[in-house]
């Protein structure tokens, strides 16, 4: 892990985000049906962002700076993920996702974790 | 049996700051500009791709590619886009409508091929193409149709092009390249509730057990250090 950790770092550096747009009218819930379909109209219609306004937190995750690498971003700021991500539990549970996500995309595209040094 | 984790998400706390975010909170009008970069949306017929990809227009792009299931919709989009920014007159040529439908494996890696080897350099990708279904439980290419379009097709291509982003930053230094994805703070809500599971795919593609109403919007959320 620590080899692979220091390859990363000579990589040329690009910025990843998670973006959080909050609640925006989008086509997103349009799943929904009765009566939870009702209330979720209703919701947006009360809080809900525009979808441009949304849209602005998607400009912000492409013009952060470098201290927002691999941070969730909301509002177009850098915002702590839910506190159990962070906890030992939080941390295993990561390392359990990840070995089993990148088992199922190496099948699709052998090779995918070399290709970014993972 | 597999290590179980204990996990509580503190929804009292996240409800309140989801609440005064959306409603005391305006993000900023984007005003840096985007002159000579390329830029890729997915899912931006519609919706927040579709005002994001017109904000990076509006800000002077040198090449926007559009990723949109059904090109007819992707056109409009283009068109819609172009009508709304009369001070450029190059949005036929700038604006591309590129096919890509995340539910499909051969689909999503054709996408990335074709960046690899059509585009001279990409700037900014923003994996916003995602799906929610209700209580719908569908399978596609054997796993529940959110996780493959939300989780697996999406870090797929997002892996897939880090290295087009990487390789741009190494020809253009003064590119400051990003990849972004659309996730969501209602990750807040839920325990994630297949985490003890040994196999959490098993688990997630099974319809038996399946807690939809956890995957409304689950982008699981990967702390990689890159």
């Amino acid at each position: 892990m620590s080899r692979t950790a220091a390859a990363r770092s000579n990589l040329p550096h690009v910025t990843i985000t998670l973006v959080n747009p909050g609640l925006c009218k989008t086509n997103l819930q349009g799943d929904a049906a009765g009566a939870m379909k009702v209330m979720m109209a209703i919701t947006q219609f009360l809080i809900a962002r525009s979808t441009e306004k949304g849209s602005r937190t998607l400009v912000a995750g492409v013009t952060a700076g470098p201290e927002s690498n691999g941070e969730f971003m909301s509002d177009g700021k850098n915002q702590e993920v839910e506190p159990w991500i962070y906890t030992e539990a939080g941390k295993k549970i990561q390392t359990k996702v990840f070995d089993q996500t990148m088992k199922i995309l190496e099948k699709r595209e052998p090779g995918i974790g070399a290709s970014v040094c993972l | 049996m597999a290590e179980q984790y204990d996990v509580k998400p503190e929804s009292g706390k996240a409800a309140r700051r989801f609440f005064r975010s959306q409603l005391f909170v305006t993000p900023p009008y984007p005003t840096r500009s985007f002159a000579g970069e390329t830029v890729i949306v997915t899912g931006a017929n519609s919706g927040l791709g579709f005002e994001a990809a017109r904000h990076f227009y509006r800000l002077g792009c040198a090449k926007l590619i559009i990723a949109v299931r059904t090109i007819s919709k992707g056109n409009s989009a283009k068109q819609n886009i172009v009508q709304s920014v009369p001070q450029r007159t190059d949005g036929g040529k700038v604006i591309q409508v590129w096919p890509l439908d995340l539910t499909d494996t051969k689909s999503t890696l054709a996408f990335a091929s074709r960046v690899k080897s059509e585009l001279g350099r990409l700037d900014h990708f923003v994996a916003n193409a995602g799906i929610t279904v209700g209580d719908k439980f569908t399978l596609v290419e054997g796993v529940e149709s959110t996780i493959q379009v939300n989780v697996l097709s999406t870090l797929l291509l997002a892996l897939s092009i880090l290295p087009k982003l990487r390789d741009t930053k190494e020809q253009f230094p003064a590119s400051d390249p990003h990849l972004a994805i659309v996730s969501s703070e209602v990750h807040r809500f839920t325990a994630f509730p297949e985490r003890n599971e040994s196999d959490l795919y098993a688990a997630l593609n099974d319809k038996k057990t399946a807690k939809m109403g956890d995957r409304s919007v689950y982008l699981i959320r990967f702390r990689w250090e890159f």
